[in-house]
């Protein structure tokens, strides 16, 4: 067989190379022979506008703390099983940047130039400067732009690059070209700012920050922004009563606005400092124009922050997962505060399951009355119903008239073992977290394998019998006194999880700490039950 | 299905493959080809064999297999389609996938130079250059400088 292949008209070539979907494979590419190399050269700059279902490169923050002359920047493909590149980007030093799904990051210089830049090939793009915003000069030493979000106008190959800044008419656009940026009046809300922007079919959909959502015409240039959807009664009311932030995100037509929960507390060092602890998702039901929550969305992860909001079909990464960076609106927030820039991480959607020789009834108010039942996807436990006279009648979750379990080690009603082998059959890759204080959870913990945790609590049934003979767990053991101790060690060991997930210790030292909070985990004092936390 | 009354669907029109194979094809399903129904456009005589110059009789069959299937308008979905295309691809040996490449493109027939295309581009992915080149059996043609001045432009992606 000759060496044809490399022969094949540019042309050709050109196509295939925009076929590929990951930037290493199309690196790889370029470095076959000449005439790939050739055809790489000719599509590099169509192949990053390209609409491709690639799971972003996350661009880790500018080391702060080292020489960095040759302006390292490190770069997190989740794709690659989160691989860490380092790529000499000396273009990007002393600039703010803001990531977007089309390879172009949006850099702001000191000197207020502002530019796309695509790291890998390179390529640069002028936008106006920040001079010619429409920004009161006051407001120039607050670093006015919020953010920047790169769009691509429907049905076209044109950037349309949105600038949300301080005042309150504060949305502007640039095309590629322009001299200046071009003001969106945006009085719909009046004291509310503008807080994200995107496509939804022909339109530009604004939302504010109380919730109301606006639309502008831009393809037929009207730059005024007309009500939409008013403010949602409750559905964001988490959100606005704390410090959140939300995101719009267009998923096969559906608009989602995803809700981010934050809230302030005070460091070991009695500095006051800010975290991410969940996330709500919620779905536009454009007919009755309602919005509804999404409690799974599957394959699909978020990626909201400071960058343009975006999804991607996540076939590698942690499945339904939400990526987020830190897009704290103050720079330097005043007092004793810590820098910006640290409150950022990946939230996994942690699966919940109860097993507990308690009953469904008990079970299900004590968790409906925290507003908690929809975050456990499995309920094990002895059925109960309430009968006619208002008696609670609870039948046993193994029938041991009938037959035994075989488990000597168990009640004969309710073998947690024989349950938790089923669960870890279902979830092979994933690492559990065992928390209880029976003697009847004593069964499970034996199953559990080293990459796993159990957490028993201290002086309890549970803990007493892993006492006599720790050699015989294989899982590291937790233990825990109380509620607090529980949610303060079972985070911790979550976000260490979460750490060693990125594979590099360096990364997780420096930048991506997962800021999750499990959802509810700490049970309520009063029913007995033990929650594995399928990793 | 066969219908007389539009007298254009019944016509047959002869392609001539470039070592002269001749083969009698539905004027709709030649009229995939964009290089075909320009060729047609311009002929006075449509019953002369029409040349296509630089494709064989065993890739013309089966550009002709391709463009048969995607002309008739049964009752296939778009799911079945899609799974035919697959099989279709499936089949070829890299050998027929180059010159099917080349005669799509020289046919100008858009479905079918997507569908191999892409076929190709999945070979790709994941792989090294090291590994694209066994693949494809390609020449290292590169200097060693050459190839460490491209190496350099992205040298993340040539750690290890």
């Amino acid at each position: 067989m000759g060496d044809y292949w490399s022969m094949l008209p540019k042309d050709i070539l050109g196509i295939i190379a925009l076929k590929l979907d990951s930037i290493e494979d199309l690196v790889y590419f370029s470095a076959v022979c000449h005439s790939w190399n050739h055809a790489f050269n000719m599509v590099k700059l169509e192949w990053s506008r390209v609409d491709k279902p690639t799971t972003p490169w996350l661009l880790l923050g500018e080391p702060t703390n080292k020489n960095n002359d040759d302006g390292c920047r490190k770069i997190l493909s989740i794709e690659k099983n989160n691989k860490c590149y380092e790529l000499s980007l000396p273009e990007t030093f002393g600039a703010r940047c803001w990531g977007s799904p089309y390879g172009f990051i949006l850099m702001l210089h000191l000197n207020k130039k502002i530019e796309l830049f695509n790291p890998i090939t390179k390529a640069r793009l002028n936008l106006p400067s920040l001079q010619t915003l429409p920004i009161d000069p006051e407001d120039w030493q607050k670093l006015c732009v919020r953010k920047f979000i790169i769009l691509k106008m429907p049905q076209s190959d044109e950037f349309l690059v949105m600038a949300i800044h301080w005042r309150h008419d504060n949305l502007a656009f640039a095309r590629l070209g322009d001299q200046t940026w071009t003001p969106i009046h945006t009085s719909c809300a009046r004291y509310y700012q503008v807080i994200d922007v995107c496509f939804w079919d022909r339109l530009l959909l604004i939302l504010y920050q109380d919730g109301t959502l606006a639309y502008c015409d831009i393809m037929k240039s009207d730059f005024t922004a007309k009500l939409y959807l008013p403010v949602p009664c409750d559905v964001f009311r988490y959100v606005l009563a704390g410090n959140g932030e939300m995101y719009m995100v267009v998923i096969d037509g559906h608009l989602h606005v995803v809700s981010r929960m934050k809230e302030d507390f005070l460091d070991d060092d009695g500095y006051s400092d800010y975290r991410t602890y969940d996330f709500f998702v919620y779905k536009l039901d454009v007919e009755n124009k309602l919005w509804e929550k999404v409690e799974c969305l599957m394959d699909v992860s978020f990626f909201v922050g400071n960058n343009t909001s975006m999804f991607a079909n996540t076939s590698n990464a942690q499945r339904n997962a939400i990526y987020f960076t830190d897009d704290e609106k103050d720079f330097w927030r005043h007092g004793r505060v810590r820098f910006r820039g640290h409150d950022m991480g990946v939230l996994p959607r942690c699966d919940l399951r109860i097993v507990s020789d308690a009953n469904t009834f008990f079970i299900e108010t004590i968790l409906k009355h925290h507003g908690v039942l929809h975050c456990f996807s499995e309920i094990n436990t002895n059925s109960a119903i309430v009968d006619e006279d208002g008696r609670l009648r609870i039948s046993p979750f193994h029938d041991f008239n009938s037959s035994s379990h075989g488990c000597n080690l168990c009640p004969p009603n309710l073998c947690k073992g024989e349950i938790f082998t089923r669960i870890q059959a279902s979830s092979l890759e994933k690492r559990f977290i065992y928390v209880g204080d029976g003697k009847n959870d004593y069964c499970p913990s034996l199953k559990l394998t080293v990459k796993d945790y159990v957490m028993p609590r201290k002086h309890f049934p549970l803990w007493d019998a892993i006492c006599i003979d720790p050699a015989l767990i294989k899982a590291s053991i937790h233990e825990w006194e109380d509620g607090e101790e529980l949610e303060r060690s079972l985070i911790q060991l979550i976000s260490s999880l979460m750490i060693m997930k990125a594979d590099e210790v360096l990364i997780a030292e420096e930048y991506l700490f997962a800021d999750c909070k499990s959802d509810h985990v700490a049970a309520p004092e009063s029913f007995q039950k033990s929650v594995p936390v399928p990793h | 299905m066969a219908s007389t009354s539009t007298s254009t669907l019944s016509r047959k029109l002869i392609l001539k493959s470039s070592d002269g194979e001749k083969f009698e094809v539905d004027e709709n399903v030649a009229m995939q080809s964009q290089t075909i129904k320009h060729m047609i456009e311009d002929l006075d005589d449509i019953n002369s064999p029409i040349p296509v110059s630089i494709v064989t009789g065993t890739i013309l069959s089966k550009v002709i297999e391709y463009c048969k299937k995607h002309a008739t308008e049964d009752s296939d979905s778009d799911e079945q389609l899609k799974q035919w295309d697959k099989e279709y691809a499936n089949n070829m040996d890299l050998n027929t996938l180059y010159y099917l490449l080349l005669a799509a493109n020289y046919m100008e027939i858009k479905g079918l130079l997507e569908l191999i295309t892409q076929c190709v581009a999945d070979m790709i992915k994941g792989k090294s250059p090291e590994e694209i080149r066994a693949h494809f059996n390609i020449k290292n043609d590169f200097t060693p400088q050459e190839e460490a001045n491209i190496r350099n432009e992205n040298p993340w992606a040539f750690e290890n």
